[in-house]
């Protein structure tokens, strides 16, 4: 059933937009930034409140620890949709190919191994690695900052 | 020594995209791309309009100039190297404090 969910989501950016070839790879790069936004501006928001949570109320705190792992699977599972649809358009857009992109695409690549290998490994020493190089703020700083670019040079 | 075959795997992800890249001065897959449109276009005339096409393609994406975009490129290749070593660093260092204790 998970499976089939997750194969439905990677399907979602492809007919919403298919009015042109170009553009509608065009519009698989809003859908990357889309879904990591999305997911990612939620996660972190949900992070705060269950931190800030455990001075005001002990009741808030375990509901929110309870629904602690559906999060966790909301984020990678829109983060994955959103690395295939980034990396999709960057294929279909090759011919575009700058070092803003290749950056972009490096960073993220780094991010979302990081953070599978970090959910789905048993190794301690894998672990330990992977969730300091996942929570670098550098890292996130500067994908941010790379999208922003990349969105900028790229209209023209 | 798994540490050693992750770092190894995070180096060559970023090196291999970056060789891809550099071949020839243009992507490989840029380089195939302009063969196979080549291809299909046989006549003289036309042959000169994708020559000057091709330039406009390899120059289209760089608004902010190659040096800037290189500098940010080599940057974000630093920051990426910067930022295994500091993690590095740091795991050796909590080993350290934990064989201490």
């Amino acid at each position: 059933m998970k499976i089939i969910f997750i194969i439905f989501l990677l399907l979602i950016p492809y007919p919403v937009f298919a009015d042109d070839d170009e553009d509608s790879a065009k519009m698989l790069g809003w859908a990357a930034i889309g879904a990591g936004a999305l997911s990612n501006i939620t996660f972190v928001i949900y992070n705060r409140v269950r931190k800030i949570s455990s001075i005001y109320s002990k009741d808030l705190t375990r509901n929110l620890a309870l629904i602690y792992k559906p999060m966790l699977s909301w984020h990678i599972m829109l983060n994955i949709t959103g690395y295939i649809a980034g990396m999709m358009h960057g294929l279909l857009l090759i011919r575009y190919l700058d070092p803003i992109s290749l950056s972009l695409a490096i960073i993220m690549t780094i991010l979302v191994v990081s953070g599978l290998l970090l959910r789905y490994t048993s190794s301690r020493d894998l672990k330990l690695f992977n969730k300091l190089l996942h929570g670098q703020s550098v890292l996130t700083i500067l994908l941010i900052i790379l999208i922003v670019l990349h969105v900028l040079s790229a209209d023209d | 020594m798994r540490v050693i075959y992750i770092i190894i795997i995070f180096f060559s992800l970023i090196f291999v995209p970056y060789n891809i890249y550099n071949a020839n001065g243009d992507s490989i897959l840029q380089f195939s791309y302009n063969e196979r449109e080549d291809d299909n276009e046989r006549e003289d005339d036309n042959e000169r309009e994708d020559d000057n096409e091709r330039e406009d393609d390899n120059e289209r994406g760089v608004v902010l100039g190659n040096g800037i975009a290189d500098i940010i490129f080599y940057s974000t290749i630093a920051s990426i190297a910067g930022v295994c070593g500091y993690v590095i660093y740091k795991i050796i260092r909590m080993k350290k404090n934990m064989i201490k204790k």
